[in-house]
């Protein structure tokens, strides 16, 4: 049995597996997390309870905190939640920035897979389409941003200009932190879904679950013009 | 481990045939499939393993037997210590086969040969050495102090049938019964409990998995799903027997239980501690598994659920969120799992 750090055995879920692709899940989540962890304060906490040839199951130590929620405005509903991510996601791949690819979490998304502690610190949790070194830096971030502009376009149907304004800002913070590449300067949104039709076995069967690649055309050209910086 | 494993099956079973399945001599049928299914099903199955004859011949079949969500309850026994399982009635061998990537010996009986060859070949395909095939009626099994886990899976409401069982017949009008066993399905079934609680060590732990009689569903306008009689699940047992041989002429026997009931009826047979859960939207293919408590139902979540597919069953899962989530009715939720401690 590994341990990592104290795991809080009071309250925790369990991820397990008996199949081929679901233990090889559970260990790119293992590989993610260890990844994760080596950069952050507040580790996330487990311990693999069995681990055999046909199976695995990790105990994840519980993390108390606000998961956000999906509203019609879900972009400017959660300003304050995006940016601290922005700021989280610069302090954790910032080291990378020199890197041509830096590590993929690929599932980056305000909605259930950040947990902030104290309604403050982020954690980025569900670390199953890990991979190291394949994306181009600011990736993750992009797809944070963009998701939450299709759930609210989605949601009210119309394009929010305000939060265009406030998306705009953000690419600017990324791009001062050196954590945006050049390949998303000119047009962001079709530079982000471009690397995840280039890469969609990086997803598998959950790539057609993936919001932002249905973005129409038209809104991705009107979100790209709005950007400037 | 193995050796001595097959040395005590061997003592109870000393004939094994040319696929290696233990014989006790005694056979019968129940399956989701017509003897002439299984007859076709079995050549493809010869010529093309197992995997690519379900997704050929009975494609229907194919998440049923393959899906990993179907084992789902097997996570509420603790796989930390490895040990040996017996599955109570395997039919195809999906919990088998979870119980043995799990890393335990697996002890697998049904009276259905049919089913018991396609485990074999299964077994094969995935390298699973551990699962060990025996064709018996479970009712009449003698396994005393071998096992470390007992998975009783949707078997306990068909101990009373005593006939072959082709599932899709069965539910059918019949003329003439042959379900003459004197004895109450009640009694049957604690027997069998019984059974399977002598085959365990001490602090052997027991997975039973069942429809709850006051399933929500059933109120809806379910059918009962063994009986396929409006009503029967519920009502008290005299009437359900009526209706059933009125419209169906034959005795109604696959009785299912309450949570309570459940729980009294396996701790009858001598079990020590029980945990009791409910599961949703049902046991065969669980999207959440909670305590049977106050804190448990607390937990209940919208869950996605690809088979709500009519109107009547989207008004039946509105329904169920309604009372589980906001009146906190879990006396109503849809299936029982019990892990039972020797």
């Amino acid at each position: 049995m590994e341990e990592v750090d104290s795991f809080d055995n009071k309250k925790y879920f369990i991820k397990s597996s008996s199949s081929l692709n679901g233990i090889n899940d559970i260990a790119t989540e293992l590989i993610g997390v260890a990844w994760y962890n080596s950069k952050v304060h507040h580790k996330i906490k487990y311990e693999i309870s069995v681990q055999r040839e046909n199976y695995i199951k990790v105990k994840y130590s519980e993390i108390k905190g606000i998961v956000p929620k999906l509203s019609k405005k879900s972009y400017l509903s959660n300003i304050k939640y995006i940016e601290k991510v922005i700021d989280h996601y610069c302090s954790v791949w910032g080291g990378d920035s020199v890197k041509p690819s830096v590590p993929l979490h690929g599932d980056f998304s305000l909605l259930g897979n950040i947990v902030f502690i104290n309604d403050d610190i982020p954690v980025i949790i569900d670390w199953e389409h890990f991979r190291l070194d394949v994306a181009p830096i600011g990736f993750d971030a992009m797809y944070f941003l963009f998701e939450l502009i299709w759930f609210q376009t989605s949601q009210s149907n119309t394009i929010c200009k305000h939060s265009l304004i406030h998306l705009n800002k953000m690419l600017i913070k990324l791009k001062s932190a050196n954590c945006l590449n050049e390949v998303f300067i000119n047009k962001p949104l079709e530079a982000t879904i471009k690397f995840m039709l280039n890469n969609d076995n990086y997803w598998g069967s959950q790539f057609n679950k993936m919001p932002i690649i249905f973005f129409s055309k038209n809104d991705i050209d009107f979100i790209d013009n709005q950007m400037s910086f | 481990m193995q050796s001595n494993l097959i040395e005590k099956i061997l003592n109870l079973y000393p004939q094994q045939d040319e696929n290696m399945i233990f014989k006790s001599g005694r056979e019968g049928y129940w399956s989701n499939l017509s003897k002439k299914e299984n007859d076709s099903f079995k050549n493809v199955l010869d010529n093309d393993g197992p995997k690519k004859a379900v997704q050929s011949v009975i494609p229907q079949f194919e998440d049923m037997i393959y899906s990993e969500k179907r084992e789902a309850a097997l996570e509420l026994l603790n796989h930390e210590e490895l040990g040996v399982c017996i599955d109570f009635g395997c039919m195809w061998g999906v919990l088998s086969a979870g119980m043995a990537r799990r890393g335990h010996h697996v002890i697998s009986i049904d009276q259905t040969y049919q089913s018991l060859l396609f485990l074999k070949k299964r077994a094969e395909e995935d390298n699973l050495n551990n699962i060990h095939i025996v064709q018996d009626d479970i009712k009449k099994t003698k396994f005393t102090d071998i096992a470390d886990y007992a998975i009783v899976n949707g078997v306990l409401e068909w101990i009373p049938i005593l006939e072959d069982v082709e599932v899709k017949k069965f539910y059918g009008k019949r003329l003439h019964s042959s379900s003459s066993d004197s004895k109450t399905p009640n009694n049957m079934q604690e027997k069998f409990l019984e059974t399977v609680f002598a085959s365990l060590k001490d602090d052997g732990e027991m997975m039973l998995a069942i429809e709850n009689r006051h399933s929500h569903q059933y109120y809806m306008g379910r059918k009962d799903p063994h009986a396929n009689l409006l009503f029967t699940t519920f009502l008290p047992r005299r009437l359900s027997n009526l209706i059933s041989k009125i419209f169906h002429n034959k005795p109604y026997r696959n009785y299912i239980y309450s949570f309570k009931k459940m729980e009294s009826l396996v701790m009858s047979v001598g079990f020590k501690e029980c945990e009791t859960y409910m599961c949703f939207p049902d046991y065969h293919f669980p999207e959440m598994i909670l305590k049977y408590s106050k804190q448990g139902i607390l937990e209940y979540k919208k869950y996605p659920n690809e088979n709500r597919i009519t109107n009547k069953q989207k008004i039946s899962y509105y329904f169920e969120y309604f009372i589980m989530k906001y009146l906190k009715l879990k006396f109503f939720s849809p299936a029982i799992v019990i892990v039972a401690k020797k």
